[in-house]
């Protein structure tokens, strides 16, 4: 297997969207101050009848599973030995990186109890039957061994080259690590849901919570590689690699399908769909979702469109939103909460929110333009790139 | 090519569809009463809606006051929370005119921790900060170990378990059933300060006998009701209302050790109905059984590594 040539992108680090995002960030960090000194109640609208919120879906589950590009390109290349993806795998296990370190962040933070986190690590108090330790451990542990996946590039860039061959003859113990791990905490993550039964909707709660949360976190991971490619090339002026999208794409859709197949067979099989009737907001959303989902399944399928790179862009986004959408159904919108309580995020919960996501973006950039991350530029068109379509594919 | 497939479904189908599909081989039954569980009997005909049981259960437990309009004054809750372990509400219909009748009635209803035999809040503490008495079955929450998740807030059947949201370094409050006092030989402080007998404290067998013995009796006939436990001699004698026939907490969720008798149908009270089959058990059958001995994430991860070690290895050859 040929390992794909990477350089560091160099140019100016702190550019006018750096100074902004920075600005969101520093804002996150006063209300962090905020929300640390005066706790939950005061910087949240979280209350007794919905103890978990925007913090739980947004930034632990979804952001964790948009941290899955590096986890299902690391199947493709290495499993599925598809050498040719290797380009794109060091920017994702960057983006997949920082997604996780934010995620196990969001986790201290929205824990109440956070100068007693280290608890949970004492083997005296472990609770096995919990899914909640088995998800907390897999995904610190995988913050850890996705870091452990960037050694290479930091090594390349330092010039310790003796180092970085030894450290190569182990690498594929992290890398296998880094399967394991993200296949069992995102199946993890759906059987969370388990436990409180008729607590929440027939419509999510279902035997087979935790495939479709895994199957989904995989088809966010392959939407958000995609996504994360066009965004280089507008954002950092990268060539689009669009061959090798379109034959990401390819494995995606089947991956779709099986999600889709399983969502629906399920519903029709338990009787399910009746509990579109139980509320409004359950009957849009679950619309919502299934729609977010179908409109890049019909794209997909369809050998034109998917070869066209804005059709695939839409795509990628359609199926992010579609995953993000049925976290917040099956943690949120399907919750039957006790009588007399609501909930919507307050502003500060959602500023904390972006400010985190900024962090996400600023470091991306940062490494990407520091460290031998993306391939080198070119001048030559890769073959198959559809040049013709402006916007994504133009070359700067 | 057809070899690489093959070794990539290997890898894949053993290990990932094992870890994500539900095949419950082994289904982990509903835990069993402990040997000496002790039990409460709440008889909502029985409750004139006094509070008596809450202000005890404050003073007892040491809580504060907590009222709706952050006066000081009195305590005026509206529901459980980090601050109220136990609370009298109350169900009207209509014109709310008789007592225990669903239409144009009304009930009274107390709740708190009604101590489940299989206790979901246990099953999903991640820091085994929730456990339960081996012997008494009494579920304690012990906040040294807790890290704040509020799964269990989020996870209990009946909403027991409350994070306190006011505080800068809360915790979570749940009614202990005053284990601090039966240490002593008292009594929970709830059953002590009831003036008619609607909670009652015994084994959680007594008052399973009890509860069966009231409901068999001839609605409109008198009926001697024991206050505070079934061998005081001062009771009381009471008509005999018309109960909804059934126990709540003989078999829900596998059962609970508090048990409830109400003359209004249980949902009308925010008792849900919840299957026997307890919660915890169908999610620590599905845990269990992917995770059993770490054999299936162990087989994809040597699957994995054989896999990944060629692939490397070809590295830089081709």
């Amino acid at each position: 297997m040929k390992l794909a040539k990477t350089a560091p992108m160099g140019g100016k680090i702190l550019t006018r969207p750096f100074v902004f995002l920075s600005l969101l960030v520093l804002i996150a960090l006063v209300l962090l101050g905020f929300r640390f000194l005066y706790g939950l109640g005061a910087a949240t609208n979280l209350n007794n009848g919905y103890p978990w919120g925007l913090w739980v879906v947004l930034d632990i589950h979804i952001t964790a599973a948009i941290g899955c590009g590096g986890y299902v390109l690391a199947v493709v290349i290495y499993i599925m030995n598809r050498g040719e993806f290797h380009t794109l795998i060091r920017p994702a296990l960057v983006a997949s990186a920082f997604a996780y370190t934010l995620a196990n962040l969001a986790a201290f933070v929205d824990i109440g109890r956070w100068w007693n986190f280290y608890q949970i690590a004492l083997p005296w108090n472990i609770n096995l039957h919990s899914v909640m330790f088995e998800i907390a451990m897999c995904m610190a542990l995988y913050m850890i061994v996705l870091w452990m996946e960037l050694v290479p590039p930091a090594l390349e860039h330092f010039g310790k080259q003796k180092f970085l061959k030894s450290y190569k003859k182990v690498l594929f113990v992290i890398i296998s690590l880094g399967i394991v791990l993200p296949t069992m905490h995102q199946s993890g993550l759906g059987a969370l849901i388990v436990v409180a039964g008729d607590k929440i909707s027939p419509l999510w709660q279902t035997p087979w919570i935790s495939f479709l949360f895994l199957a989904s976190a995989i088809i966010m991971g392959f939407a958000i590689v995609i996504f994360e490619g066009a965004l280089t090339v507008l954002g950092l002026g990268r060539r689009l690699e669009l061959h090798l999208y379109r034959r990401l794409a390819k494995v995606l859709r089947w991956f779709l399908v099986i999600f889709l197949v399983i969502r629906f067979a399920d519903l029709v099989y338990r009787d399910a769909l009746v509990a579109i009737t139980e509320s409004n907001a359950r009957g849009v959303m679950f619309g919502l979702e299934i729609g977010l989902f179908l409109i890049p399944l019909m794209i997909l399928l369809h050998p034109r469109w998917r070869g066209n790179a804005r059709a695939l862009f839409l795509s990628a986004i359609c199926l992010l939103l579609a995953g993000a959408v049925f976290r917040f159904n099956a943690l949120i919108i399907g919750f039957n909460p006790p009588a007399g309580y609501v909930y919507f995020p307050s502003v500060i919960e959602l500023l904390v929110s972006i400010g985190l996501l900024a962090v996400e973006v600023i470091g991306f950039t940062y490494i990407v333009k520091r460290y031998p991350v993306l391939p080198p530029r070119k001048k030559t068109v890769a073959p198959g790139s559809n040049s013709s379509t402006p916007g994504l594919a133009t070359n700067v | 090519m057809s070899i690489k497939r093959r070794d990539f479904l290997k890898a894949a189908v053993t290990g990932s569809a094992v870890a994500a599909l539900p095949a419950p081989a082994e289904a982990r039954p509903n835990l069993e009463v402990p040997p000496n569980a002790i039990g409460m009997l709440y008889d909502a005909t029985l409750c004139i809606g006094c509070k008596a049981c809450m202000v005890g259960c404050k003073e007892a437990n040491d809580m504060p006051v907590e009222s709706a309009d952050q006066s000081p004054i009195w305590d005026t809750p509206v529901d459980a929370s980090g601050k109220t372990l136990n609370i009298i509400k109350v169900y009207r219909d209509g014109t709310a005119e008789v007592k225990d009748r669903e239409t144009d009635g009304f009930s009274f209803v107390k709740r708190h921790c009604l101590h489940c035999v299989d206790p979901g809040c246990i099953s999903v503490c991640p820091t085994t900060a929730m456990r339960k008495d081996p012997d008494n079955g009494i579920v304690t929450h012990h906040p040294d170990a807790c890290i704040g998740c509020r799964y269990c807030v989020w996870a209990c059947p009946y909403n027991v378990p409350k994070w306190d949201f006011d505080e800068a370094f809360g915790r979570i409050n749940k009614c202990q059933f005053c284990n601090h006092r039966l240490a002593e030989g008292l009594l929970p402080a709830c059953v002590e300060q009831c003036p008619t007998g609607a909670s009652l404290f015994g084994t959680r067998e007594e008052m399973l006998e009890e509860a069966h013995r009231r409901l068999a009796q001839e609605p409109g006939s008198t009926y001697a009701y024991p206050r505070n436990t079934l061998d005081d001699p001062n009771r009381h004698e009471a008509t005999v209302p018309h109960y909804i026939d059934q126990v709540y907490g003989e078999t829900q969720g596998g059962g609970t050790q508090v048990l409830i008798l109400a003359g209004v149908p249980f949902g009308k009270l925010d008792l849900p109905d919840i299957p026997e089959r307890s919660f915890a058990s169908i999610s620590e059958t599905i845990q269990s059984t992917v995770y059993k001995g770490m054999i299936a994430p162990l087989a994809l991860l040597g699957g994995l590594m054989f896999v990944s070690r060629r692939r490397l290895g070809e590295g830089g050859e081709k």
